[in-house]
């Protein structure tokens, strides 16, 4: 049979972050292997935090990842005050979910314009676009701009957030720049719908590849939960973030440095699908209609539709933000000082960052040191999904050329968005002369 | 915004990794003019392009091999490197060079950029910089200084 024969070894495939290999062996149509591996060194960045103050730990854990550094900035924060007994104002939580979409806006703008395109539209990566396709990519830049420019506002940095802290913030952004914050995000929207008029355009390229898993992600009842919510799986159960452990069962894989999780069956997908599935009908009128006009339909079974997911979560994100910011106006901006005293606790937290559920579980002692930490992160949690969508998905394809089977894997690992290390970056330099 | 940026990048948590986010605390105390601003970029992704719009000169201090001796310095523009021209590699938190390279090709108005390349002694899981590449930070203001002052940055350019 033409095609049957497959020997897939893709090193350090494109377009992720971080290092991640495929490896499928295939004879006379049988499969005979097929891998997912993560040979990153493991990183323990939670013993950095044993002996650190309650006030630092979360400038410490913003610094694990560049992508994702609010997330485990609100996250810290969060299990910090859950420690600890600390409560927030209003005011704090309103803008600590104006933080959320900042970073979901800035990641699913990246991971959209610049890492999924390229695959619809057949080219190695966006710098082809940029001549077959400038106005769409200035789009994306101008959106990714808008989104770093929240962050700098409402985290008084682009990454690695210097005005969140223990019960507040330390510094709070004036009624003025919210009200221009606003204008800035309503002016924005025939951007994101050009991308998404794009990515309509684009989408019958998706791989129709469906294998029904298990969606876990943030619930409440009152918003689309990226903030806080308990934890909720799409095979039913509903849980306080305190009982992760019996979520996440992390295990060891011998293919992978990275632990695996999994729940009630083989594997369990996190991320903006997951909360797609579990949460739709609490998406701003927008951001449902837009879904509906993509084919984005509840339960979607298609991780392919990852990237389709998240960009229903920038349009949720973009009017939810306007409505967060008329609310925190209409209240007016409260001078604020956090007066946190250190006390003795455990505390577990959990934030919807834009890859999955963020968890972080800290001990302080009475003198508010940190004695043990725990930090669960959402690639991790969709390694052995990623695993068994391609188990699932070679024996479907498996006729065609090994081009195509190489291209559908790589397109499914980068559906997943998956950011397996953000440790190091340092320049290899050559001179040339 | 000031016309020239002195921005460092790199992880903080990985030893001489961060010795650009070292360096930019140091020049907050140490470095006072007023038409620069001192940038800790953490690891920006591509938001490092949206830190170089609008501006006269940059300054990028990060970690970087180039065979030499731990803490040993040198400054170089992006175009005296030989680099692979294209975005295959990771672009979501890429290295620097393949950032860069990604927005002069999608059409963005860059400035003139020299990056201060500081030879790492020790790349691991810490918040301090080994002793060698601590000592090259007391340099860097005089460098930085020099090269202003010289008014090369008028005639640099990719």
């Amino acid at each position: 049979m033409s095609g049957a024969n497959l020997n897939i070894d893709l090193h350090y495939i494109t377009r992720v972050e971080g290092h991640g290999n495929i490896v499928v062996n295939a004879k006379d149509g049988k499969v005979d292997k097929v891998e997912w591996q993560v040979p990153e060194a493991p990183r323990f960045f939670e013993a950095m935090v044993i002996g650190q103050k309650w006030d630092v730990v979360h400038h410490i854990t913003s610094r694990i990842c560049g992508i994702c550094s609010i997330g485990h900035t609100l996250a810290s924060l969060k299990a910090t005050e859950a420690a600890m007994g600390i409560k927030i104002s209003e005011q704090t939580l309103d803008l600590r979910r104006l933080a959320v979409h900042a970073e979901n806006l800035q990641s699913h703008v990246l991971h959209i314009g610049y890492l999924a395109l390229p695959d619809l539209m057949g080219v190695g990566s966006v710098i082809p676009l940029a001549s077959s396709h400038p106005e769409e990519v200035k789009t994306v830049v101008r959106l990714h701009r808008l989104a770093n420019e929240m962050s700098d506002l409402i985290c008084g940095r682009t990454t690695h957030p210097q005005r969140l802290i223990p019960g507040g913030f330390a510094k709070l952004p004036t009624e003025e720049e919210l009200e221009n914050l606003k204008k800035r995000l309503l002016t924005a929207e025939p951007d994101v719908m050009a991308v998404a008029k794009l990515v309509k355009a684009l989408s019958p390229k998706l791989p129709a590849f469906t294998r029904e898993t298990e969606y876990v992600g943030l619930t409440c009842d009152s918003e689309y939960a990226l903030y806080d919510g308990d934890l909720a799986s799409t095979d039913g159960g509903r849980e306080p973030v305190s009982k992760y452990l019996s979520w996440t069962n992390e295990y060891c894989v011998p293919q992978s440095t990275a632990k695996y999780t999994k729940r009630k069956r083989g594997s369990l997908m996190v991320g903006a699908l997951a909360r797609f599935n579990l949460n739709h009908a609490k998406l701003t009128k927008k951001a449902q209609a837009l879904a509906k006009d993509l084919g984005l339909v509840a339960p979607c079974y298609n991780p392919y539709m990852n990237t389709v997911a998240q960009l229903v979560e920038v349009a949720h994100g973009f009017e939810d933000a306007v409505s967060i910011i008329d609310s925190i106006l209409k209240k007016g901006i409260k001078d604020e000082t956090p007066n946190v005293k250190p006390k003795a606790g455990k505390g577990s937290a959990a934030v919807e960052v834009p890859r999955g559920i963020l968890i972080h579980d800290y001990t302080y002692d009475g003198n508010g040191v940190c004695t043990k930490a725990n930090c669960i992160i959402p690639t991790n949690q969709n390694h052995s999904n990623i695993q068994l969508d391609m188990e699932a998905l070679v024996p479907r394809i498996i006729a065609k050329p090994q081009k195509e089977v190489e291209l559908a894997l790589e397109m499914l690992v980068r559906a997943y968005d998956p950011c397996i290390s953000c440790s190091t970056h340092y320049l290899k330099v050559e001179f040339k002369k | 915004m000031k016309p020239i940026a002195i921005i460092g990048v790199g992880n903080f948590l990985m030893g001489d990794e961060g010795v650009g986010i070292h360096a930019t605390q140091k020049l907050r105390k140490e470095f006072k003019r007023d038409d620069c601003d001192i940038i800790d970029a953490g690891v920006p992704s591509m938001a490092l392009l949206h830190m170089l719009e609008g501006r006269r000169l940059v300054f990028i201090i990060d970690c970087a091999d180039f065979d030499g001796a731990a803490g040993e310095i040198e400054v170089f523009r992006p175009d005296e490197v030989k680099h692979e021209q294209n975005a295959e590699i990771s672009i979501h938190a890429s290295e620097l060079l393949t950032t860069l390279d990604v927005g002069l090709k999608i059409g963005m108005e860059m400035p003139p950029i020299w990056i201060i390349g500081i030879q790492p002694g020790s790349i691991e899981e810490s918040m301090e910089l080994s002793e060698d590449v601590k000592d090259a930070l007391a340099d860097l203001p005089e460098i930085i200084e020099n090269f202003i002052s010289s008014g090369t940055d008028s005639v640099l350019n990719h």
